[in-house]
């Protein structure tokens, strides 16, 4: 993170209280640090002072006593600003009262009723019953945009922070001001409609929005701000781990709508769709209420004390070999770690995994054999922040990881990182990108291996830092003799000066040759990718390349730098850390290491011990159920049915079960062939953790009340467990997660507490006020992986110290000429689509995401990208069209 | 092109010009900007070509921009070997043949159709242009080439001085010279808010970022506001020499030219200037061998007035909506493409090339002890002289109006004055005596601004030309910031009603309460100026206004009464606010 460095303190009066900022503060900022709410409109942190509304103003004594708007006043030495003086009520009300001219005073009706800044600040400014500014009134009626995104406009202030973020921070560019003056309205740009712009219909502008002008279409009408409780949670969906706030009408106990919480995770207020309108699954009406039981060839309705009696007798049977177990990557690291406990321990069998995207398990290849472990390097905001280059590898992250790839546009923007895409066909991002690399599909392992082969050809490697960090660099240089740059171009159609020139940028962290740091290492640059990408045959040879590039260039353990890739699903990094692979104990420990599987042993209190043989990975377990070899199989939050590659293997595998037991929301394909199928909770209505891609462990918290007899996963285990005759071990998750901290080692000192306090303080870097959108300070909860006793915020950037096997070890892919994979499966990267997660069981369910996918809005497939339109300019890449207030100012 | 290129390329131009002026047959200027085209001078132009091929005069044709004679258009000046050059003016299609009849053939000099002669004295009864109103208090430093050369010819212009000075800055003057010269010279920012120019300069050039950027700004969006227009279209060389030794002095690499697109002939005439710089080598890599490299981009803007602020002509540059920005950062910090920008209004850098060539001292001595140099007036009303005039700073509102203006036009009698453009103040007959600088009309509640003076007669309703200037503001607002967007369109409702008599003086202090909310509390300069056209006829006109609200009568016979507003019976009273206003028309 950011460490401040040499910043300049400035002190100022505000209010008769004193207050010492960093320089480049504005008077606003600065004035909430001491408790001083300023009214506003326009201001929005994170994004450039905008000074439209005119309501944020103070005098300012220091200065020839003027009103200024204190939103992009910055501060100075002995200022002394006034915030309720006279002058100041004055000119308030006149803002406020302008405002109201045209505003249809319409509140009994207004979604934003009760939480509207109009009407607070109305009543702050004491606006006159005569309004002096009155005039007839203009008027507008509803008007919907898209399926997502309604607008009323004459409840509309015009401060334009919808408009804004939708470029600064989302970089959709979809909204714009029409027309000018008093007839000014907001639009889809150029007039488009909603529905066939870059909209990616991830709600911002609805959030940001002071007034009740821009309307959620499935909120509209539906609740009032003051009967919603509001409950701090994770989101669901992608690996990102976006915070969001679930607001509940208590006396219905729905979910109404989700926003996002500017003070908690990295993600800010911003969601993508799936975060902000993927709720309604919720309240499906296809929920299972109660577990059902096959009779007679069908599923019928039964009852708790008959499924878990009828799985007791059964499940015995099939203790050993003949059992396998699938968790769930989007349930909670407590689920998973009971269901690895009770496969393991209980069942006798190592046949566990879960799906890591497009119903593929974990690979046992791959980056682990390089660093020791196959998690991201680098948090998030360490990237944003510190990285100046980015390499994006086949992967549409606008898809599968959207928040991130907002985030990163912003930050690409704003601090002028460069960007290098890597992949089949344009992405929504590659028109940021420095440099396009459109390789043949399915060369990806070429590629990189071919970088890491240009930049040690072309002498840009680290030599320092690659002879204290890294082994076999010999063999692995020798290997790299076999690459010619022609020879890479033609595997992967890639023009030569294009590698050389992406080779360059990214050894160099985009700061040419001559850009090297007092350190003697390059500015850092990193590699993100979806995990999606490396789950086939031969996808390890791409992290080898991954890794190879970057600890040649000293790119591993360092601030900004790092190899990225993200896990698929919410939960996809906690199910690995659980151990809910076939090859892996808790904790990413090979389970055929003796002394791994012995303190398991004793920290479980094992008499017999561990089954020392790796079992089997989900597709070999499906092709061992066809075969008979594995008879019963108990499934929890996972749907095999549909996300296998092949869905006649599984349904065969599937069907040829003595005994399936499946744990879920509904009734899924997979559900169909199951004996017990016992109703699960959905994530709203549980508690626990989430690890999210960035290996930050987050709390889930339960917001509604259970739906029918639906109970969460763990609950179903530990009943499970009871009913076969074991004790009651656990009451509640934070048992479990108090457990998984004292197993766990990489979760060491992991409790409810830590994770719920504040988090840490992320102060934005002061300079020059206007490169600098705000500099509140911003909290970020959870923690980073591995966390100990005396850190338990842990560590965001992995290896900073060394690697796991005190060095990593470089692995030597040959060149084969010609051969490349084969565009095969695209691991669910670049066909993907922003309104649909893995197999669907959510995301089919929530109408406005089905209904966004259907009608092709943006992002929902890789042709239908964000982003017409963009303008190229010398020294920015893209700028907004639509305002004319957002460029790199 | 190296210096020796240069001389030798001023050398020939210079020889070329020498040709033309000592020509042995007849010369007829005919003026070609917009304005002259609109008055039909394609049509004489085509009528005299015709003429002097039909008849085989020995004649040549030339092309020219307008002299600043707009009153006179279409002008057509004859000059024969061995006689003064003769200014003719309405010079239209049908009058041709007669007027090169009688000149050409038959050696009569048609007096009646003359305006001046081009010598000192009095020539067949045409009198000398220096004997004229118009001409006699002008200095033409700026204007200098309109009139006499081909805007569209790089060699006229070179042969008449042009690019001396640029290349006097880069062969012998560092960056820091130049700059110190134009800051010596205190040239102040002729777009309106007279921001010295050299200190601009010099904080773009302390920027350490890069690389820098030079606006012109000829987004000239005032109604009844020509000047730069003229300039651009007369003598686009002129400016562009100033562009170019602002971009040596602040380093810069790249050159705007931000023209609004209801000037397409400026805009013309400004790309055909470039290309013939690039042409001949003064824009390019390496220019004169001195290793600095410039290029100007000519940019089309979308026509709204509020392009023509600074910030907004940024955005309007770089495709964007045209909406100022709140400061900091100044655009000397961040501007174009976040980059250090100069923004410099047309008529201040064709200031520049006179500055660097005769020297600060020069320049200094004209004008009043705050404001230097010479300004070009456009002036346009109920007046005589509708057109440009170039006189000193200082010079009095009497003599501007009374004597280069010409007098009222028709015998009508002088009511207003709207300095400024529209977001100037309207002033009365009582502050003619004030001085045209910046910082003397301020304290009547004026401004010189852009130096373009709008003149009403009798006829004019004061209150009507106050709504005018508020429905011209309201429309032309960006809408960005909130007094200026609500606040003109409310108080144009005001005004509404003060003209159809439904309003009472209370409605006249809310138009005064409301004037300085808006001006104290507004985004940019726009909104700043917006109620200063109320403000200022409140000021001096406040008993027109009482008529409209006490007597419900309006004496310039302008104002529409509501009908149940007619002076009547006393015991006719409605309230104002009971009453249904319509929208207002025109929006």
């Amino acid at each position: 993170m950011t460490t401040e460095q040499n910043i300049d303190m400035v002190t100022l009066t505000i209010d008769g209280k004193e207050v010492t900022v960093p320089k480049g503060t504005f008077v606003l900022h600065a004035a909430k640090q001491v408790g001083v709410e300023i009214p506003n409109f326009c201001q929005y942190p994170d994004l450039r002072p905008f000074g439209a509304c005119r309501t944020c103003m103070v005098e300012i004594v220091t200065r020839r006593s003027t009103i200024d708007i204190s939103c992009s006043a910055p501060v100075s030495e002995g200022m002394q600003v006034f915030t309720r003086s006279q002058k100041v009520l004055d000119a308030q009300r006149f803002a406020v009262e302008a405002l109201l001219v045209d505003h249809p005073i319409d509140c009994p009706i207004c979604d934003a009723s009760g939480e509207c800044e109009l009407q607070n600040h109305a009543y702050y400014t004491n606006v006159r019953v005569n309004n002096p500014l009155a005039r007839p009134k203009m008027s507008w009626e509803y008007e919907t945009l898209s399926e997502s995104v309604m607008i009323k406009r004459d409840r509309c202030v015009l401060c334009g922070r919808c408009v804004r973020v939708c470029d600064e921070l989302v970089g959709a560019t979809a909204l714009a001001w029409a027309e000018r003056g008093f007839q000014s309205y907001i639009d889809g740009a150029f007039g488009q409609d909603l529905k066939d712009s870059p909209c990616v219909s991830c709600g911002l502008c609805i959030e940001v929005c002071p007034v009740g002008a821009l309307l959620n279409t499935s909120y509209h009408d539906t609740a009032r701000a003051w009967f919603l409780k509001r409950v701090q949670t994770i989101c669901t969906f992608c690996g990102v781990g976006c915070n969001m706030e679930l607001h509940v009408e208590e006396a219905t106990g729905q979910i109404k709508r989700i926003i996002g919480k500017q003070d908690s995770g990295m993600n800010g207020e911003q969601l993508c769709a799936r975060g902000f309108f993927g709720y309604e699954f919720v309240q499906g009406k296809d929920r299972l209420q109660t577990p059902l039981v096959r009779k007679n060839g069908e599923l019928v309705e039964s009852t708790w004390q008959e499924a878990l009696a009828l799985i007791a007798e059964r499940l015995p049977q099939y203790r050993g070999d003949s059992f396998a177990g699938i968790a769930g990557a989007h349930n909670t690291n407590e689920e998973n770690y009971l269901f690895n406990k009770f496969v393991r321990c209980v069942m006798g069998s190592n046949h566990i995994d879960h799906d890591a995207g497009v119903g593929q398990g974990v690979r046992q290849a791959g980056l682990r054999d390089v660093f020791g472990s196959d998690a991201p390097t680098n948090a998030f905001l360490d990237i944003f922040e510190n990285a100046r280059c980015v390499l994006i590898l086949g992967s549409n992250l606008s898809a599968t990881h959207p928040v991130f790839s907002y985030k990163l546009q912003t930050a690409i923007r704003r601090k002028g990182i460069k960007l290098i895409i890597a992949a089949p066909q344009a992405l929504p991002l590659s028109q940021i990108a420095d440099i396009n690399l459109q390789y043949r599909a399915g060369a990806e392992a070429d590629l990189l291996n071919g970088l890491a082969a240009l930049v040690a050809q072309r002498e840009l490697v680290a030599q320092e830092y690659v002879g204290d960090r890294v082994d076999g660099v010999d063999e692995w240089i020798q290997t790299a003799q076999t690459y010619t740059p022609e020879g890479i171009a033609a595997n992967t159609g890639v023009p030569v000066a294009l590698l050389e020139q992406a080779a360059e940028m990214y050894a160099t962290g985009g700061a040419g040759a001559d850009g090297r740091l007092d350190t003697g290492l390059f500015p850092p640059s990193t590699i993100v990718y979806s995990a999606g990408l490396t789950l086939r045959d031969g996808g390890e040879e791409i992290e080898y390349g991954a890794a190879a590039l970057a600890l040649l260039t000293g790119n591993v353990g360092r601030s900004g730098a790092g190899v990225n890739p993200l896990k698929v699903a919410n939960n996809g990094q906690g199910a690995l850390d659980m151990g809910c692979a076939p090859f892996l104990l808790p904790g990413e420990r090979p389970l055929e290491e003796p002394e791994f599987r012995r303190s398991l042993e004793q920290a479980w209190g094992l008499s017999n011990p561990l089954p020392s043989r790796p079992g089997l990975g989900l597709a070999a377990m499906l092709q061992a159920a066809r075969a008979g070899r594995i008879r019963a199989m108990y499934i929890m939050g996972s749907n095999p049915a549909q996300a296998h590659g092949n869905p006649q293997v599984a349904s065969e595998a599937l069907a040829n079960l003595e005994f399936l037991v499946v744990q879920d929301m509904f009734r899924t394909p997979t559900a169909e062939y199951a004996d017990v199928v016992l109703p699960a909770c959905s994530w709203a209505e549980k508690d626990g953790t989430y690890t999210s891609a960035e290996r930050r462990i987050q709390r889930v918290n339960k917001a509604l009340t259970n739906h029918g007899q639906s109970i969460p996963d763990w609950t179903i285990l530990v009943h499970v467990l009871e009913r076969m005759g074991f004790e009651r071990l656990y009451t509640s998750s934070d048992q479990i997660l108090a457990e998984i901290a004292s197993v766990v080692p990489q979760y060491g000192g992991v409790d409810r507490r830590t994770l719920e306090r504040p988090g840490t303080v992320v102060t934005l870097r002061p300079g020059k006020v206007y490169r600098n959108p705000s500099i509140d300070e911003v909290r970020r909860v959870g923690a980073h992986w591995p966390t100990t006793e005396n850190d338990p915020h842990g560590t965001p950037v992995l290896y900073a110290d060394g690697f796991p096997g005190g060095k990593a070890r470089l692995i030597p892919v040959p060149f084969r000429q010609g051969q490349s994979m084969g565009d095969g499966v695209y691991g669910g990267t670049v066909q993907v689509s922003l309104y649909h997660q893995g197999t669907g069981t959510m995301t089919s369910r929530c109408p406005t995401l089905v209904s966004l996918h259907e009608n092709g809005a943006a992002d929902s497939s890789p042709e239908r990208g964000r982003g017409v339109g963009m303008l190229q300019s010398p020294n920015l890449k893209q700028s907004g069209y639509s305002t004319g207030q957002l460029t790199d100012i | 092109m190296t210096p020796q290129d240069w001389q030798r390329y001023k050398q020939q131009a210079q020889q070329a010009w020498q040709r033309i002026e000592e020509f042995d047959g007849a010369t007829i200027w005919v003026s070609t900007d917009s304005g002259a085209i609109a008055s039909g001078a394609m049509r004489t132009l085509a009528a005299i070509q015709r003429f002097v091929q039909a008849r085989g005069i020995r004649a040549q044709v030339r092309e020219t921009s307008s002299f600043g004679t707009t009153w006179l258009e279409p002008v057509v000046d004859i000059q024969k070997p061995g006689v003064p050059r003769v200014t003719y003016g309405h010079v239209h299609e049908e009058r041709v043949d007669g007027l090169l009849e009688a000149v050409l053939l038959g050696n009569d000099p048609r007096a009646d159709l003359a305006y001046a002669n081009w010598s000192n004295e009095t020539f067949q009864g045409i009198p000398s242009l220096a004997s004229t109103d118009w001409w006699r208090l002008q200095r033409r430093v700026l204007l200098r080439r309109c009139g006499t050369v081909n805007p569209e010819s790089l060699q006229e212009a070179v042969a008449n001085g042009a690019y001396e000075a640029y290349t006097k800055a880069m062969l012998e003057m560092s960056q820091d010279d130049v700059i110190a010269e134009v800051k010596a010279a205190n040239v102040r920012g002729r777009g309106g808010a007279g921001f010295p120019a050299g200190i601009k300069w010099e904080s773009a050039k302390a920027e350490k970022s890069g690389p820098k950027y030079i606006i012109v700004n000829s987004h000239e969006g005032e109604p009844n506001v020509f000047k730069d227009r003229r300039l651009m279209e007369g003598d686009p060389h002129g400016f562009i020499e100033g562009l170019l030794i602002c971009g040596y002095a602040m380093g810069a690499k790249t050159g705007y030219i931000y023209i609004g697109s209801e000037y397409p002939l400026a805009i013309a005439r400004s790309k055909n200037a470039v290309r013939q710089l690039k042409e001949l080598g003064l824009l390019g890599e390496n220019i004169l061998g001195t290793g600095h490299s410039f290029d100007v981009k000519v940019v089309p803007g979308a026509g709204a007035y509020i392009s023509g602020e600074a910030s907004a002509a940024i955005y309007g540059i770089q495709g964007q909506k045209g909406m100022p920005r709140t400061k900091p950062p100044r655009s000397a910090e961040a501007g174009l493409w976040g980059k250090p920008t100069v923004v410099n209004n047309t008529e201040t850098l064709a200031n520049i090339p006179h500055i660097i060539k005769n020297g600060s001292e020069w320049y200094t001595a004209i004008g009043t002890e705050k404001s230097k140099g010479t300004n070009v007036f456009s002036l346009a009303g109920d007046i005589v002289n509708v057109g440009l005039a170039e006189i000193d700073m200082g010079v009095t509102m009497e003599d501007l109006l009374f004597v280069a203006g010409g007098g009222m036009r028709d015998g009508g009698k002088f009511r207003a004055v709207l300095a400024g453009g529209i977001s100037g103040g309207a002033l009365p007959e009582s502050t003619l005596h004030l001085t045209n600088e910046f910082g003397s009309l301020e304290e009547e509640g004026s401004m010189m601004g852009s130096g373009g003076y709008i003149i009403y007669d009798e006829g004019t309703c004061i209150v009507d030309l106050a709504w005018y200037c508020t429905r011209f503001n309201r429309n032309e607002s960006c809408g960005k910031c909130v007094p200026c967007r609500v606040g003109t369109a409310s108080q144009l409702e005001m005004l509404d009603r003060v003209r159809t008599g439904v309003a009472t003086e209370q409605d006249l202090a809310t138009l005064v309460q409301s004037s300085n909310d808006i001006i104290a509390y507004s985004l940019c300069g726009l909104g700043q100026a917006a109620p200063v056209p109320i403000l200022s006829t409140l000021k001096h006109f406040k008993d027109e206004y009482l008529q409209h609200t006490n007597e419900k009568r309006c004496r310039a016979g302008v104002c529409k009464m509501h009908p149940k507003m007619a002076p009547v019976a006393d015991e006719f009273v409605v309230s104002p606010q009971r009453i249904h206003l319509a929208p207002v028309a025109g929006s």
